[in-house]
């Protein structure tokens, strides 16, 4: 499962990055590191942008493309 | 005098420029998102018995060099010569600040750690032991508030402290495999006596982690033969340990475990969480189904405002600078002096400041945008769309200061990673209409769509640019630049209530260049357009218009316009609008309304003269053509040196004079057969 599965409201928790080097270094580096949790804020009506709320309350946004490269498991609040 | 020199550094939208003008006095563009400073900026003063000179640096969230202006601050921190860096963080995020601040440990320089935003921190109940961190990091620890201006004599003297204090060495502690290793490394090094200036402590991590130089240069080494053995051994014992080959992610990994325990020692939190503002906003301007028409209402509302509002005062200002025409003349005693200066000069100055109500409303709506946080959401909404047209929904940042100005514009493609995404974005920036063309817009609207609402035409003006520029963006993308596609990963900022002293500043900066450029540049550009449009004289005799200099300039270019329907006046006007675009409305001023008003015309109702002239000379669909015309032509000279800088060569300029040339006769043909069709 990726973030891309997720609905608003859900929870969940970063288990893998499924791709290179540069864009798991850019998340890490935005705090968007493995074993974090999240909140899925908002989707854009068509779904191609994802903006995740972390634990620290930082907000990021993914496009579609990014978000089917972050695998994760749905988690309870 | 001693000379200090310091690097403010940290990650983006934590308040680095801010911070420095809150220190220096100085006026360094702030914003609320990231990417506001793209570029090295220096800010010098002096302070008691130093001279100090402060560099901003773009923000980075780590030292990769995954974009442009990342690089700037990589490269700086690597090459540039420094005494110290200021580590300027976010109170309300410094989990993740801290991955950026182990990252600076590393550098082997004198560090101060500012924890910026401490207002925010202490509203949203964050309690931060700076004690504690200062021990975990070895560096001494301060806190700040940029907008409330908290902190910022302690952080002055703070760094004279640590300049003339003793280097201290870096101290963040790694796993214990890898802890282990670097023991062995140093153990050798020491063994050897190695010369080196670095600390044996750095080189072993920069061994570790693989550090092409560090490497490069032991290769050189005797030591080397000895010392290949125990790191090659140090590899397999790390990679067995994670069970993992990728060193990279294994420090990565090390490094947000030390940002994460330096974080859980310090940070207490007292209140549930932050506020809910950031929520309640956004649950209306990024709604998936309001979002995007909020936007537009928006965008449609400044064009509203800016129309009419900005038209309010114009006749005063008008009237003004009538007064002050005659003035001049008469006191020059109705001479050629006399009438270049009234005529020529002022004439020209006066049709160009008329609209600076125009522009500064304009400008506050960008400045709101910007300092709000209402841009990275714009971004987020209209990234799906942008895909589309094979922008990159980063590109919309620059688009929007394009309607500002094209030449900041330009520079802020340097968010951008991806090289072809920059070159798509530099190649359509120009067809986004920037405020030097406003007056043009206003100006015409008001002479040839009199019945029509002002404020929606200009609003259907700058929206005609914007999609004209997806539209070129997408056959871009399908012809000349193909290329994949880049990721987008953006973080949103909270949404923050500018100060007035911030958006006063910025506006107040914009309004004061306009007027500037209008005293000097415009200035000359009107002198130059009278003398040329009033000489040679033939016997002392002025010669019609015609047989003037820029007359004849004007027949030698007509035939390229006469397809779209300009007369040779129109043709100047595009002519000397390449040096700048308030050129333009200053232009047909003096090739309209000189000669109209010498022949008789009540000389007091200047600018109504110049309607007047214009409706009368300029037919409705040469009239569109010509604005159809200006929003898609070349920006100015100042843009097209910044174009070719950014492109990285002149051969570009050389693609966007004829691509834009192109597409602008095109179209303004297209539309002035169209209307000349549909009107008779
Ligand atoms: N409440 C509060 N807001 C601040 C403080 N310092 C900066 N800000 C706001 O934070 C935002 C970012 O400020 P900048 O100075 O542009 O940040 P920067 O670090 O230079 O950003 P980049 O140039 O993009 O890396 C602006 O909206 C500022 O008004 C502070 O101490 N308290
Ligand atoms: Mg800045």
């Amino acid at each position: 499962m990726t973030v891309y599965d997720l609905k608003i409201g859900d929870n969940a928790k970063i288990i893998n990055f499924l791709a290179g080097r540069e864009f798991r270094r850019r998340l890490v580096s935005l705090g968007v590191t493995k074993e974090s949790k999240f909140t899925i804020k908002h989707v854009t009506m068509m779904r191609n942008v994802f903006e995740l709320e972390m634990e620290s309350g930082t907000l990021v946004a993914l496009r579609k493309g990014e978000a089917r490269k972050v695998e994760v498991k749905l988690c309870k609040k | 005098m001693q000379e200090i020199k310091i690097a403010f550094v940290g990650q983006p939208n934590v308040g680095k420029s801010m911070l420095i003008n809150a220190i220096s006095k100085s006026n360094l563009k702030v914003g609320n998102f990231s990417g506001v400073t793209v570029d090295s900026t220096n800010i010098n003063f002096e302070y008691k018995e130093y001279k100090i000179q402060i560099t901003d640096l773009p923000g980075a969230y780590s030292l990769s060099d995954f974009t442009q202006e990342e690089k700037v601050t990589k490269d700086f921190l690597e090459n540039e010569e420094y005494d110290l860096i200021v580590n300027v963080l976010d109170s309300t995020n410094l989990e993740r600040n801290l991955y950026l601040t182990s990252e600076l440990l590393m550098l082997n320089k004198r560090i101060i750690i500012v924890l910026n935003m401490i207002d925010e921190a202490n509203k949203e109940g964050i309690d931060i032991n700076s004690k504690q961190l200062s021990k975990i990091l070895g560096r001494k620890v301060l806190k700040t508030s940029a907008s409330k201006e908290i902190g910022i004599q302690e952080l002055i003297d703070a760094i004279i402290e640590t300049y003339n204090s003793d280097l201290k060495l870096a101290k963040i502690r790694f796993s214990d495999v890898i802890e282990e290793e670097i023991i062995n490394i140093v153990d050798i090094l020491s063994k050897r006596k190695f010369k080196s200036k670095l600390d044996y402590h750095v080189l072993a991590i920069n061994l570790l982690k693989k550090d092409k130089k560090t490497i490069h240069m032991f290769h050189e080494e005797p030591i080397w033969i000895e010392l290949h053995e125990v790191v090659k051994s140090a590899y397999e014992h790390i990679y067995i340990h994670y069970n993992n080959y990728d060193i990279d992610e294994i420090f990565e990994e090390n490094r947000v475990a030390f940002s994460k325990g330096a974080y859980s020692e310090t940070v207490k939190l007292t209140k549930s969480k932050k506020s809910n503002l950031t929520d309640k906003l956004d649950s209306i301007l990024i709604h998936p189904l309001f979002g995007l028409p909020v936007f537009l209402f928006l965008i449609w509302g400044l064009f509203q405002l800016t129309f009419k509002l900005g038209q309010i005062p114009m006749d005063y200002i008008d009237s003004a600078f009538n007064l002050l025409i005659e003035m001049v003349k008469n006191s020059l005693g109705n001479g050629e002096i006399g009438s270049m200066l009234g005529d020529g000069a002022l004439a020209g100055v006066g049709a160009v400041v008329m609209f600076l109500p125009n522009i500064i409303i304009l400008f506050l709506g960008i400045t709101l945008l910007e300092t709000t946080g209402y841009m990275a959401r714009a971004a987020f909404l209209l990234d799906g769309f942008f895909h589309k047209f094979g922008l990159h929904g980063k590109s919309f940042i620059p688009l929007v200061t394009g309607f500002g100005c094209t030449v900041p514009a330009y520079m802020a493609t340097r968010t951008l990673k991806n090289r072809k995404d920059k070159l798509i974005t530099l190649f359509v920036l120009g067809f986004i209409s920037c405020s030097a063309r406003l007056p043009i817009y206003v100006l015409f609207i008001g002479t040839f769509f009199k019945g029509y609402d002002a404020g929606n035409i200009l609003f259907l003006i700058y929206l005609s640019g914007a999609m004209f520029s997806l539209v070129a963006a997408k056959i871009l993308r399908k012809t000349a630049f193909k290329g994949e596609d880049e990721p987008f990963v953006m973080e949103m900022p909270k949404y923050r209530l500018p100060s007035f002293r911030l958006v006063w500043h910025s506006v107040y900066g914009q309004a004061i260049s306009y007027l500037k450029k209008a005293g000097t540049f415009i200035l000359l550009a009107s002198a130059l357009v009278w003398y040329a449009s009033n000489y040679p004289k033939i016997d002392n005799k002025s010669v019609e218009i015609e047989q003037s200099y820029l007359g004849s300039i004007g027949k030698t270019i007509e035939p390229f316009f006469e397809p779209i329907g300009f007369n040779w006046k129109m043709s100047v006007a595009i002519l000397t609008g390449l040096s700048a675009k308030e050129v333009v409305v200053s232009t047909l001023k003096v090739l309209y309304v000189d000669k109209d008003s010498s022949n008789g015309d009540v000389p007091d109702e200047e600018n109504q003269g110049l309607i007047k002239a214009l409706k009368k000379n300029i037919s409705i669909p040469s009239a569109i053509a010509f604005l159809i015309f200006i929003m898609l032509y070349i920006p100015c000279f100042a843009a097209a040196a910044v174009f070719t800088r950014e492109a990285g060569g002149i051969k570009y300029l050389g693609y966007l004079f004829v691509f834009t040339t192109t597409t602008a006769w095109i179209f303004s043909l297209i539309a002035y057969h169209l209307s000349k069709f549909l009107i008779t």
